[in-house]
């Protein structure tokens, strides 16, 4: 396989890495990290199940997902990471208005501040319930709200916005 | 004699229920909701019936459709596992009018200890010591404040109607009153359809030990030790152990005596829980009769792993008239065990739960280790029920074998697709006040910010996740394979059904 060269997102930080030799015959490839002196050796064991050899350590790393939300395992810990051709142009950075949205299903049992209220980081602003729970909705960081997208009593699905925040 | 039992219930508890009766050579029906069609615990057993939409309230809790499966599929005994109509009585009389065998106790005995004002009664009568509090007539928001400056601050507000946590508030100030109680109510109503609250004496900083109670339908019964369940979030169990690494000898004595003396006094029958706040240690150490759970609970696993017996066969053979399969000088404790149990939830987003594909999902093997799970790869986790994906349970031969065993498999335990609470279950066990078994049930909501900080995600990702990552993204074949499991495609149906190892 050609050498590809990859830029991976995890967050606002990113790293090119480049693989040098796609998995072969023996499953074995080897990849290097922007930042590291010698090339990683990624064994591939099962569809999604690696043995990683970095220096002269090798564990186990699980990979799954798509380029644009690709999840990885390793250690206990869980990496959301954004893999792209190296060319490829980043995306804009979201701007400083956000909208903050339900994680799942819920309906929303309490709307706690009103459009223009300064709030800090952590406040809960609205509190939705779901699976019979109630979740709090808090500031992501200091700031204003700049509007209320629904009312005590809306179900709300995923994505619905439900405020607005500056 | 049972021939054919149904299950009703769903996740990790019915392939668990599945799995005994195959053992015992009963034939299982499962029951599914239209959210359920392609869940794992509908083909771990023989045969399925659906029961209605994805909505618990119109499928799992609907107590005439599964008396009407039951029927349907020629069913002879009907198991709740946990949860849903496991302790509702309505339910056992209902299997009991329509000749099915109800694999629990009586529907009066389900009755009496699911209310906590007579649960209450029958323990002190037994002579059990009990917490001051109770179910004010006063229902109104001005009563329960009434009654909670009566028995005095702290005090613990909860749903009347059930357990598990849901509609429960801690109060320590008369100003937190207000605000306690409408969201109290709000929850009650909302997890049991009733917004009855109970007002009760809150114990400082105390633990939660429980005793597995057994009796057979021939006067018999016995207990299986205790489990301690202190490490709970917002009054939700989510690490448990055997034994208590605190009860000395002679406190375990007075309480199993006592949890004996409980079952006894309400004639029970099949596996029941009784359990206690332990104030104190060392053999001063007091406790209080808290409830009885009249069914299989969650973390029956620990006992299972330190008695060694088989909990579910028992509740089978029991419902079907036999004695009792131990007598009590035969149980004993042997090593350590500890059950953590694996939420789809996100921790660092204030554990809201989690809803999506499970992209991979891969349980550890190795010795020591039981996992009961719900789920599959390429299945989904939906939004309708509860969000324990599964429990690890790991046993050694102490507590700090059980503990290292939990640690190094919950670092091997690949879930990808939604957030879990393994990385908070992992800081939890490497926690020194948790291994030093110096915890009560407010660790947890004490230590919680410490946590959740500790799970920020480091500043820069390991270089073998991004060399993993761009290997897998290079990779065509293996894009492949992933499309298929995504598409939830499962070549061999036994595959299903190997995540139970006894």
């Amino acid at each position: 396989m050609a050498q590809q060269k990859l830029t991976i997102r995890a967050g606002d930080t990113s790293c090119t890495v480049e693989v040098l030799t796609g998995l072969d015959e023996a499953a074995l490839g080897r990849v290097a990290v922007e930042g590291e002196a010698e090339p990683l050796q990624v064994a591939r064991l099962q569809p999604g199940a690696y043995q990683v050899t970095h220096g002269d350590r090798t564990r186990p790393v699980f990979v799954a997902g798509t380029r644009d939300a690709c999840w990885v395992f390793m250690d206990g810990q869980v990496f959301q990471l954004e893999v792209a051709a190296s060319t490829a142009r980043r995306r804009p950075q979201a701007g400083a208005h956000e909208a903050l949205s339900a994680p799942m299903p819920a309906t929303v049992v309490k709307v706690l501040v009103a459009p223009g209220q300064a709030v800090k980081r952590g406040d809960t602003l609205i509190v939705l319930e779901a699976r019979k729970m109630e979740l709090p909705v808090r500031a992501p960081g200091d700031g204003v709200v700049a509007a209320i997208d629904c009312r005590e009593g809306d179900l709300v699905q995923p994505g619905t916005p439900l405020l607005e925040f500056e | 004699m049972i021939s054919r039992l149904l299950i009703a219930n769903r996740g990790e508890i019915a392939r668990r229920i599945a799995a005994a009766c195959r053992e015992l050579g009963i034939e299982s029906v499962a029951v599914y909701s239209e959210a359920d069609s392609r869940a794992p615990h509908r083909l771990a057993a023989d045969r399925s019936v659906a029961i209605g939409p994805a909505a618990a309230a119109e499928s799992y809790l609907q107590i005439g459709r599964l008396i009407d499966a039951a029927r349907q599929s020629g069913a002879d005994a009907i198991h709740p596992g946990y949860g849903f109509l496991s302790e509702n009585p309505a339910f056992a009389a209902a299997c009991a009018d329509a000749g099915l065998t109800f694999v629990g106790p009586p529907a009066d005995v389900i009755a009496r200890m699911g209310s906590k004002i007579e649960a209450r009664r029958v323990a002190e009568a037994a002579g059990v010591p009990v917490v001051p509090g109770g179910t004010p007539p006063d229902q109104s928001d001005a009563g329960i404040r009434q009654e909670a400056l009566r028995i005095g601050l702290p005090v613990l507000v909860k749903a009347s109607a059930g357990g598990g946590g849901k509609g429960m508030r801690t109060v320590r100030t008369e100003a937190e009153l207000d605000a306690a109680i409408p969201a109290a109510r709000r929850e009650a109503t909302a997890a049991f359809g009733d917004g009855t609250l109970y007002v009760e004496r809150l114990v400082d900083r105390p633990r939660h030990v429980e005793v597995q109670v057994f009796g057979d339908h021939h006067g018999r019964v016995v207990h299986l030790f205790e489990r301690e369940c202190s490490v709970q979030r917002r009054h939700q169990k989510i690490i448990e152990e055997s034994p208590s690494p605190v009860l000395t000898p002679a406190v375990r004595a007075r309480m199993t005596r006592a949890a004996l003396a409980a079952a006894q006094a309400v004639g029970y029958r099949n596996a029941g829980t009784i359990e206690f706040l332990l104030d104190g240690t060392g053999d001063e150490a007091r406790f209080y009769f808290l409830e009885m759970n009249t069914r299989l609970q969650v973390e029956h696993p620990v006992t299972e792993a330190v008695t060694g017996v088989d909990l579910v066969r028992a509740q089978i053979e029991v419902a079907a008239g036999a004695p009792l399969p131990w007598r009590q000088e035969e149980l004993t404790q042997r090593g350590h065990a500890i059950e953590c149990r694996v939420y789809a939830e996100d921790p660092a987003q204030g554990f809201i739960p989690q809803a999506g594909p499970l992209r991979l999902y891969r349980e550890p093997v190795r010795p020591g280790i039981r996992i009961d799970s719900g789920v599959v790869e390429g299945g989904e986790v939906s939004v309708y029920y509860d969000p324990m994906l599964a429990k690890l349970i790991a046993a050694g031969e102490s507590r700090e074998a059980a503990r290292a065993r939990a640690m190094a498999a919950l670092r091997a335990y690949a879930v990808l697709g939604i957030r879990t609470n393994i990385p908070f279950l992992l800081q939890i066990l490497g926690h020194p006040r948790f291994q030093a078994a110096d915890i009560d049930t407010g660790f947890l909501d004490r230590e919680g910010p410490a946590f959740v900080a500790g799970l920020a995600a480091p500043a820069a990702v390991p270089a073998a996740v991004l060399a993993a990552a761009a290997v897998h993204e290079a990779q065509p074949a293996d894009r492949a394979a992933r499309t298929a499991a995504q598409a939830g495609v499962v070549n061999d149906p036994w595959e299903l059904l190997d995540n139970w190892r006894g």
